[in-house]
Order: structure tokens, then sequence, then C-alpha cells
């Protein structure tokens, strides 16, 4: 190995070492490195004994006027959390949320053109929904309960008013 | 300089040349290759197998459908407006000659370029879904062992490679040691146990001791709902607090297996086992398979071997 290589080897390492140190000492990402910080927070419980966190909830309007919880497969090749932080970065943002909510019904309606076990959805809810192990799924024909509705998009209300 | 000085000065410079021969001697102490080959071999097998078992198809090109007002650029992709972002074709093409570079890096044919082809593309690849809302983990060590495979000899042997240098006569089966062969096993060992360190890190300076001694665990299992997790955290909360604290002690504890075999033989099994753990309890989600496919480069294949055909004897 001539002495070059070596010096731009240990360059090399240096670089690795220095960013994962970086990342974790300043808590950023730079992919592929990161903190890595997940689950480093302490999920609290109520008093009753059971674990209470707020989370989105994504929901699509099935032509029956039901709600559907999102799956993974619905949004394909989205992912729940995935598309859960993306609108709840936009939250903030009324344009950007509706927009983030017209192309993840647009998503699933393709997917759910595509592929026959995805229902078919009329519309897109996104709701706040205070969680517990004991968090109540809504059924397709349900709606879903003890949950504050963010924002929606449904086109045949819209076209209506 | 008076002598008090002096001897101080030759105290430092004892002390830095013990250092870098220390650094040296870490990195780059001779080695023989059939280490890095057989981990080679294995890892571009595990993840071929894994990344096209999951996303076969169009799973990559699938993203150039996903609405424009998604995309949110991080890392190196804010630096590289160029990328054909949103072309479901080129997509296809990166997937496709990515899959083919990591089956030539496996079985070791054109390895030099292959290997850095299939970093290149694998840092487009695997960084791609990142830009949509979310990072997840577990693709980030896979790219990294593909940054620094490419960058190293993991070609010279367990590879088609050497047996056509053979062949033609250009080169040997026979090992030779070099420090080719030891630093790129032992940069993807130190960025491995950094990470956990970095993840131990995190949960003392996020939530202190109370992330292992409070019902965080049992919470934190109840709210994912798995059904045996749900069962663990029900009738088990101490045993919840026990893993926790032996998670939090192994990530900590995980730098120490870099220098220590004995340390290797605790904190590595014991990183491996905590992601079976996860998996099982809480499913899918956390279960950072391809993360656990970069455990090759701490497996002894040499010594293995070694056994296998004294047993055999």
């Amino acid at each position: 190995m001539t002495s070059a290589r070596k010096t731009i080897l240990n360059l090399f390492f240096l670089l690795g070492i220095g960013i994962s140190i970086l990342d974790m000492l300043s808590k950023r990402e730079d992919f592929p490195f990161a903190p890595y910080s997940m689950y480093s927070g302490i999920y609290r419980s109520e008093a009753n004994g059971k674990p209470a966190y707020e989370t989105l909830v994504i929901v699509f309007v099935t032509p029956e006027g039901g709600e559907l919880e999102s799956q993974n497969r619905f949004i394909y090749p989205f992912d729940n959390l995935r598309l859960m932080l993306s609108l709840e970065k936009a939250t903030n943002d009324p344009a950007l949320l509706r927009s983030r909510l017209i192309g993840a019904l647009h998503i699933n309606q393709r997917i759910s053109a595509r592929n026959s076990s995805v229902p078919r959805s009329i519309g897109i809810r996104l709701y706040r929904q205070k969680a517990t192990s004991e968090r109540k799924v809504p059924q397709q024909t349900g709606k879903l309960a003890d949950a504050m509705l963010i924002a929606e998009y449904l086109p045949a209300k819209e076209a209506a008013k | 300089m008076n002598q008090a000085e002096t001897a101080a000065r030759e105290h430092h410079l004892a002390f830095y040349r013990w250092l870098a021969a220390g650094w040296s001697r870490f990195w780059f102490k001779p080695a023989l290759g059939f280490n890095l080959g057989v981990s080679r071999f294995v890892f571009f097998a595990l993840i071929s197998w894994f990344y096209y078992d999951r996303y076969s198809g169009d799973a990559l090109a699938m993203w150039a459908l996903v609405p424009d007002q998604f995309w949110e650029p991080v890392s190196y992709f804010r630096a590289l407006p160029f990328l054909p972002t949103h072309s479901y074709e080129a997509l296809s093409a990166i997937a496709l000659a990515w899959h083919l570079a990591l089956f030539l890096s496996c079985v070791g044919l054109f390895t030099r370029y292959s290997t850095k082809v299939a970093a290149v593309l694998g840092l487009i690849y695997l960084g791609y879904p990142h830009n949509f809302g979310k990072i997840h983990h577990s693709d980030h060590m896979v790219t990294v062992v593909l940054c620094i495979l490419a960058w190293s000899r993991c070609g010279d042997y367990f590879s088609l490679d050497q047996h056509i240098k053979a062949l033609r006569g250009k080169g040997s089966l026979a090992p030779i040691a070099s420090a080719e062969y030891r630093w790129p096993l032992r940069f993807i060992q130190t960025i491995l146990m950094l990470s956990y360190f970095e993840a131990g890190y995190s949960k003392l300076t996020n939530s202190g001791l109370e992330w292992v001694f409070s019902d965080n665990i049992v919470n934190l299992l109840m709210a994912w709902g798995v059904p045996r997790g749900v069962y663990v955290a029900t009738h088990f909360p101490m045993l919840c607090r026990i893993m926790g604290g032996w998670t939090l002690i192994a990530q900590l504890m995980s730098l120490t297996a870099l220098f220590s075999w004995r340390a290797a033989c605790i904190f590595v099994p014991a990183l491996f086992f905590f992601h079976v753990g996860s998996r099982l309890t809480m499913g899918d989600a956390v279960a950072f398979t391809a993360l656990m496919m970069c455990y090759t480069f701490w497996i002894p294949w040499e010594w293995i071997w070694k056994k296998t055909v004294k047993l055999r004897q």
C-alpha cells in the first residue's frame, strides 16, 4: 500500500467517523449518517396505565361515506409513517397541506385502479387523535372516534359548492 | 529549553508515536483476504435477495409517480439537482443496473468496477425514498458499507476475478496478507458500532435513565400493539426494564467491541439479538433487516473455515 493511498484512507476514516460524531452531537441527519435517536424519548402513560400520545391519522372516504384508515398498501410506494410526517410538516401551510392531500388521494386512486384489493375512495381526511392501546380503529362503515379533523379533501363536496 | 521542558516534550512525542502506531495497527495490520472476500460474497448475496424481494418490480420507479409537492430533498440530494427525479424510465434503469451491479459484486466479477457502480447507484436507490417525508434508518448502514467496499479490494479473494486471474497466470489462489484486507472490515465494524453508540448516547441525553427505569418500554410495546409485545408488556413489566437496561448498556459499550475480542463476543451478538427481539415484539416496522445483514463483517469466516476443516480431518 502506497503512503498516498494510506493518507487518503486515513482521511476517509476521519471523514466517516467525524460525520457520525457530528450528527450525534448536533442531532441532525446527513443520510447515510444519522444520530439514531429513534425511540430515545419516553412513552408516558395515563393515570390508568395506558399509553397516550397524539398522532395524525389519515383516512380515506369510501363511496358509501364511511372512513377507512390508511394502510401502507393503499398509498404505495409511500408508507403510513412517511405520508403522515409529510402531511404533519405541512399543517402550518394550508395550501401545501391541501396540495399534499390531493396528491395522497391521487396516489390511492391510482393504486386502487391497479389493485382490486385496495378499496376505492372518493376523498381523504386528516385527523389528530389521542391514541391509546385501545384506540378505536375505524371500520369501513364507521367514523373515526375521539378525533379532531384537521383537513379534508372531498372533490365531490367541493364541486357541489 | 530546560531539562523539564525537554522531558515533557519527549513525553508528548512518545504519546503521539504510540497513538499513531495504535491507529496504524488498528486499520492497517496485514490480514489475509479470506474474511473480506467471504464477507463481500455473503453481504452482496443477502442484500441482492433482500432488496430484490422487497422492492422487486417497479418499487423505485413508483416514486416518480408521486406528486412533486411531496419531494423534500435531504442530504446529498439537495446538491444533486441534475438527478433524474420523477422519471419513471430513468429510475427503472437505475434499479435494474443496481441489481446487476450487486450480482456482479456478489460473484466477484469485474469487482473493482461493479462495487463502485453498486455504491454510486446505491446512493440513489437507497437514498431516494428518504426524500419523501421521512428518513427511515434501515438503509443507512448498507449505503455506508457499499461506499466502503467500493474503495476496497474485496474482490481479490473468493471471487471469479481471482480464478480468472489464476487461470491467466497473473495471480495466485494462495492467500497473501495485506493491509488492504484489514481496513475495510475495520471501517465497517467501526461505523456499525458507532451507530449503536450514537443510539445509546441519544437515549441517555434525551431521556436519561428514566428510559430504562420508568414504564417507557412497557408503554412503547403497548402503543405498538403487536400481540406478542403487548403480552410481554402486560405480564412481564420487569423483564421490559431489564431488556431496556441491557440494550442501553450494550449500545453504550458497543465501541469496546472494536478493541477487545471478549467484548466483541458479548456485545456484537447482544446488539444483533436486540434487533431480533424488537422485531418479535414490535413487528416488521422495526425490522432493520438490511442493517442486520451488515453483521456479516463481524463473522470470523477464516476461523470458522479452519475449524470446519479440522473437524473434517
